[in-house]
């Protein structure tokens, strides 16, 4: 049976910074090969704009709109806070709790996307290449709605040193 | 060669029942094999050579699936270990690394700052070693156990993490064993800077002091280093050695490089961890200007092999330098097998020795550098203790300052050297380079620990 996965890219940084030219294979690159069947892999992201051949789908929240709750939090001034306190580190403390973590910000634009919903809903794995994304991969496996989740920042070396296979030979 | 005494009880029939009269030396080392860390080939040589020296040996280590969280692995180094030694494996720090979400707690989800900082301030109370210190209970407990079951004759530690010192320290409090302190790095010299680190009287710096009180020897990779410790230890001294890092003959296929056959454009080649301290941009643009300067390198490429940093996640920084030179035939090649370096080794024409700047740094590569009989082009500066090691290397090209002016030269001169370099060059080299071996290294510390034990010193 062809399963199904879902890689979640939470944060805003430029591609390039999200290569791996190297390393310790990743869970998603051993999952593709040691699928017997194949894998289906689908991508969420925050604006990730390096052509990824193979992919079943690509959802890019990068043009979507902000959540309400993120735009009342910016006119709070919510978000000039979290810049400021990101420069000491009992401010990035303070910020990874705080509503406007990236992580916390990511999961409410995933929520507010169709798109993405689904993406999630159809896949059997969900795998947070990166921190942003975690909350998102470890809510949508408290909802049930993936049966295995895991954190692999490896995974931001998709399509650069692995490509993805939909069948095996 | 097992020392005379030593020889003798390990002589003695072993029948069945009887316990065995040889010394048990129990090793602690968090990096050994299948651990990819660079410390791990020191630890799995030095066991070895206690098994080969006649000791019986017992290695305490993480289990395996540490490594393939935190570090990487590298399987086919679990192979080099002697058959005679029995390895225990303990978890280490399970949460750490931990990639299945649903082991995720509320707290590392609601805040993976909170959660770490917390986890930190735990371990440090166990032991004053930030990321390392929640081992101490278990490397205690396993220790103890290994002990009852089987008396400990002496243990070495080899740090870091320190928290490798912890079982010497408990088997000696508890049960008057002696121990070793190897340290592969340094506890409070900041090997970069030369400076201290942390205060005399900070509770680490105390503990060190007491350990170091109580170690039968402390072992130091170089002169320097054991310089500074003899400085501030002076009543201790007289235990403390060098026992130098060395290249591994197990590994290192010498013949395939003397016998290579040269292709007609140059492959220059580093091999080694690639990280933030060593001049690795003068380096590049040492090499831009190389190849501008020497028609030898027009058509030559710059090959790097090695891991980007020390941790399983690639230092980006590295990685997008090494790409900013890619036009100038700069490739990177990803990392290298210990098993495999010598077939590395024998792509390579020439090879570029970058390490950072410091008085007490040598590097491991050195020595294995040394050891192929290549041509060195050696970029770095020359205050860098490596400079004493190849002292009198026969086909070396020192830069005599870190800048790409001088690293230019210095490759232009080894280039031009290595396109005409002969086999009997190259063997001249290999020759001379005999000395640097690991176990010339560690041989007269087993050795004269073998006589103490057999003495019955901390009987």
């Amino acid at each position: 049976m062809i399963r199904s996965i879902v890689v979640i890219i939470g944060s805003r940084h430029d591609a390039s910074q999200l290569s791996a030219l190297a390393g310790e294979p990743s869970r998603l690159q051993q999952l593709i090969e040691s699928s017997t069947d194949g894998v289906s892999v689908t991508l969420i992201s925050n604006g990730l704009d390096r052509p990824i051949p193979g992919l079943a789908a690509h959802v890019n929240l990068a043009a979507t709109q902000p959540s309400a709750i993120d735009r009342v939090l910016s006119r709070l001034g919510a978000t000039a806070l979290f810049r400021r306190l990101a420069t000491f580190p009992i401010g990035r403390l303070l910020n990874s709790m705080g509503p406007v973590d990236a992580g916390r910000v990511f999961w409410r634009t995933v929520r507010g996307s169709r798109d993405a919903m689904e993406a999630l809903a159809a896949a059997d794995i969900a795998i947070a290449a990166d921190m942003p994304a975690v909350r998102t991969a470890w809510k949508a496996l408290r909802a049930q709605r993936v049966t295995e989740a895991y954190y692999d920042h490896r995974a931001t070396s998709l399509g650069i040193t692995f490509g993805i296979p939909t069948a095996r030979n | 060669m097992a020392s005379p005494k030593l020889k003798a009880m390990t002589d003695l029939p072993v029948a069945a029942g009887l316990p065995d009269a040889r010394p048990h030396v129990l090793y602690v080392a968090w990096g050994y094999p299948p651990s990819r860390g660079a410390g791990m080939y020191r630890a799995l040589a030095t066991a070895n050579g206690f098994a080969r020296e006649g000791w019986r040996v017992t290695v305490l280590t993480a289990t395996r699936e540490t490594f393939e969280r935190l570090n990487g692995t590298d399987p086919e180094a679990e192979t080099s270990i002697h058959p005679d030694i029995k390895v225990v494996r303990i978890p280490f720090d399970p949460d750490r690394g931990e990639g299945d979400l649903a082991k995720w707690s509320r707290l590392r989800i609601f805040s993976p700052l909170l959660w770490n900082g917390l986890r930190w301030l735990r371990a440090l109370a166990g032991f004053p070693e930030v990321a390392y210190g929640s081992w101490r209970r278990p490397l205690a407990a396993a220790a103890q156990s290994i002990h009852e079951a089987d008396p400990v004759s002496l243990v070495v530690g080899t740090a870091n993490p320190n928290v490798d010192f912890v079982p010497g320290d408990h088997l000696y409090r508890r049960f008057g064993v002696p121990y070793v302190m190897d340290h592969r790095d340094a506890w409070h010299l900041n090997v970069y800077t030369g400076k201290r680190v942390g205060s005399r009287r900070s509770r680490s710096n105390r503990l060190e002091r007491r350990m170091l009180d109580h170690a039968i020897e402390a072992w130091f990779v170089n002169a320097p280093i054991r310089d500074w410790h003899a400085q501030n230890h002076p009543e201790r001294a007289n235990r403390f050695h060098v026992v130098a890092n060395g290249f591994d003959p197990a590994f290192l296929d010498r013949s395939k490089i003397e016998k290579r056959t040269r292709p007609a454009d140059l492959t220059v080649g580093y091999l080694g961890t690639i990280y933030g301290p060593i001049p690795l941009r003068e380096t590049l643009e040492g090499w831009r200007l190389a190849r501008q300067r020497s028609s030898v390198l027009a058509s030559a490429s710059l090959v790097f092999r090695g891991r980007l940093g020390h941790f399983a996640e690639p230092d980006p920084e590295a990685a997008a330098l090494l790409d900013e030179f890619r036009d100038d035939r700069v490739i990177y090649a990803g990392p290298v097998s210990k098993t495999q370096v010598s077939a590395v080794y024998s792509e390579f024409d020439l090879l570029l020795l970058i390490i950072s700047r410091s008085r007490y740094v040598t590097s491991g590569k050195v020595f294995e550098y040394a050891a192929t009989g290549l041509p060195i082009a050696a970029l770095h500066d020359p205050i860098s203790a490596a400079t004493s090691v190849l002292d009198g290397y026969p086909s070396l090209f020192a830069a005599d300052e870190v800048s790409a002016e001088a690293f230019a030269h210095a490759i232009v001169a080894a280039s031009e050297f290595a396109a005409t370099m002969t086999n009997h060059e190259i063997l001249a080299a290999q020759e001379w380079a005999q000395h640097l071996a690991r176990d010339e290294q560690l041989l007269p510390r087993i050795t004269a620990l073998s006589e103490l034990i057999g003495n019955g010193v901390g009987a």
